[in-house]
């Protein structure tokens, strides 16, 4: 396989608890993000999926240099790009870009859309004016927005439309790598599938690479090539989508996977649906060994003490426990 | 393009043409008719200072030159038709008329001072209030953006210059450096800089970690033009109003001073020298006008920046109702 376009490894993301209001110090830290390695081709989706609070959010926001890492690296092109700053990380920001979860937050209220599409071809000084108003109007029209809405400001756009231009931002620079953090989840489900459809477009005609992350696990299956679960920081399981999809290893994937809403009301019935005892644990505070034992249907005494690694069979489909579920 | 969107454009193009946040708030302030007249209120005192020279010109009384022909001695009031206009007084020719009367026993007009205590009042509200929101910003904007150690430095700063009793400070400072109308202006900004100052630092930091900000940053932005095209713009409503609200209060601080004596040099007329030349051996008794005229002036004018501000923090308030 050709070398990846973006690569992560051994991120780890860690947020302080401090206390004290003048003299602040660090009394521990939460591991938001544990060691994930990740690898991203061109023109193919990986998704992350997983539950609230498992690090996925931190974990997009590191790879895109929003979050700062305490350890590990990521690589753009082959190139190190953990420690740029300056023009170095602008030349980044101006390749891989990113898409929010909430459309209306994400735009600046008092802007005028055009000049919030037109802001990064302003920022990394692309073309003339002229040209850049031509290009931005390419990029509305090319997301399904009206060009001549360009005047508009954000409050006058439904929620579809407000996604549309956040992505008509991202798209404006041609970038190579997307971000798409929890892209359609704000949206109404009439909206989403317009959404996911407009991002699939857009993937093939300009060939762009997209990091999804989401907990809504239809979205990812029809979007993702390849789906890494994350629970509380650390994958515990990866694959090819239809792999983890239908075969999942991980009692977390399978229980994340059978708590998905079925439109079939006869086959709902059927479905057997497990539900995990408790809530996450905090990941201030991690529990021994296995980081899902406490909650996993078929833990053993051993599980609390043993952490499993991530590994991989011949087809690629990895899972991190040592009791794996059968395919 | 789905249906429901499609209506969603019909409804954007043919018969709802939305307003900016701009025109809303211009449309809630025309409704709201005390800071309509607080308006028309600044604008009249505004014409009334500029006025000066013009009433100099009728009355025959040059704003610093006593005259007190044409006023009766026991109440300061003008005497005789015409409110006491009188020809050839001083010199062949020259006119002397008093309108109000007198503004205090040596005979100086009431009128005039009072155009020129207007034009004195506007500029120091003025002057100071752009130096205290220059400062306010620049520190207030430094504050919440950077955070750390810096915010903890600024923000003991304005919680120390709160604490400075102003009229005490002032007094002992108007003493040691001698009065003028920059130190008057000088002190009124620094003592007025901190409240709006930490208003600006409040909104800089909630701002700070908005997802448009965020998004600005992804796409390369640098931290001067986060602070420029995207938080400086949402400061302006808050400006606007913390502008209006110390304007009268920077005028009243500057009457205060001056009544205390502490103010302004004699030669620049002020209402708040005007109320406390009438105390004097009881002149006032006779004359109630002496105190009545400036003083109404000024709370007039301290009261219309007030409600002008509050009729503005109304208009401007992203939460209010909107107005067909």
């Amino acid at each position: 396989m050709s070398e990846p376009i973006l690569k992560a490894t051994g991120v780890t993301i860690g947020f302080p608890v401090t206390r004290g209001i003048i003299f602040q110090r660090e009394v521990a830290r939460v591991q938001a993000v544990d060691g994930v390695d990740l690898e991203l081709h061109a023109g193919e989706t990986l998704a992350i999926v997983g539950e609230s609070g498992c690090g996925k959010t931190t974990l997009a926001r590191g790879l895109v240099r929003l979050q700062g890492i305490d350890a590990g690296s990521i690589e753009f092109m082959g190139e190190d790009i953990t420690r740029r700053t300056g023009r170095g990380l602008t030349d980044f920001r101006r390749q891989v870009t990113m898409i929010f979860q909430d459309p209306i937050a994400s735009l600046d209220p008092r802007m005028r859309i055009g000049q919030s599409v037109q802001e990064p071809l302003d920022i990394h000084s692309i073309g003339t004016p002229g040209e850049r108003k031509r290009k931005v109007q390419e990029a509305m029209e090319r997301v399904g927005l009206n060009p001549e809405h360009y005047n508009r400001f954000p409050h006058e756009f439904s929620g579809g439309q407000r996604q549309r231009i956040g992505i008509a931002r991202a798209v404006v620079l041609e970038p190579r790598v997307i971000v798409c953090d929890e892209p359609v989840s704000a949206l109404d489900v009439s909206v989403q599938a317009q959404i996911v459809n407009l991002l699939e477009d857009l993937q093939r005609d300009l060939g762009l690479s997209y990091v999804v992350i989401a907990h809504d696990l239809d979205v990812v299956r029809r979007l993702a090539d390849r789906v890494k679960v994350m629970y509380l920081g650390r994958v515990v399981e990866e694959g090819e989508g239809e792999q983890v999809y239908n075969g999942p290893r991980h009692p977390y994937s399978n229980a994340l996977l059978s708590a998905r809403p079925i439109a079939d009301p006869k086959r709902a019935r059927t479905q057997e649906r497990i539900v995990l005892q408790g809530d996450v644990p905090s990941p201030l505070n991690p529990p021994s060994g296995c980081r899902f034992h406490p909650r996993c249907p078929v833990a053993q005494s051993s599980c609390a003490e043993v952490d499993p690694p991530l590994e991989h069979a011949a087809d690629g489909h990895g899972w991190a426990c040592r009791f794996p579920l059968r395919p | 393009m789905s249906t429901v969107e499609q209506f969603e454009d019909m409804k954007t193009e043919g018969m709802v043409v939305a307003r900016t946040p701009r025109q809303l708030a211009f449309a809630r302030l025309r409704r709201d008719y005390v800071a309509l007249a607080s308006l028309i209120f600044i604008v009249l005192l505004v014409l009334f200072a500029l006025a000066g020279p013009l009433f100099e010109a009728w009355t025959g009384h040059p704003v610093n030159r006593s005259n007190s022909t044409g006023v009766d001695d026991y109440t300061l009031l003008p005497v005789g038709p015409m409110h006491g206009c009188v020809n050839g007084l001083a010199s062949v020719g020259e006119r002397s008329c008093f309108v109000l009367g007198a503004s205090n026993n040596l005979g100086f007009d009431m009128l005039v001072q009072l155009s020129f205590g207007a034009r004195t009042s506007l500029i120091i509200g003025i002057v100071a209030t752009v130096l205290t929101m220059l400062a306010a910003l620049l520190l207030g904007v430094i504050a919440g953006y950077v955070g750390g150690w810096t915010d903890t430095v600024i923000a003991r700063l304005m919680d120390i210059v709160a604490a400075f009793p102003f009229l005490l400070f002032a007094i002992a400072a108007s003493v040691a450096f001698g009065a003028s109308l920059w130190f008057v202006i000088l002190i009124i900004a620094f003592f007025s800089w901190f409240y709006p100052g930490r208003i600006f630092r409040g909104e800089v930091m909630s701002l700070r970690n908005r997802e448009f900000v965020t998004a600005a940053r992804m796409l390369g932005a640098s931290n001067s033009r986060i602070i420029f095209r995207h938080l400086m713009p949402q400061l302006i409503g808050p400006l606007t109003v913390y502008a209006s609200l110390s304007v009268a209060g920077a005028i009243a601080a500057e009457a205060a001073l001056s009544y205390l004596g502490f103010g302004l040099p004699l030669e620049i007329p002020s209402w708040g020298r005007m109320i406390s030349d009438a105390v004097p051996g009881g002149l006032y008794i006779n004359a109630p006008f002496l105190m009545v005229f400036p003083g109404t002036l000024l709370v007039l004018t301290v009261l219309a920046f007030n409600l002008l501000g509050d009729g503005l923090r109304d208009a401007l308030d992203p939460r209010g109702g909107t107005i067909l």
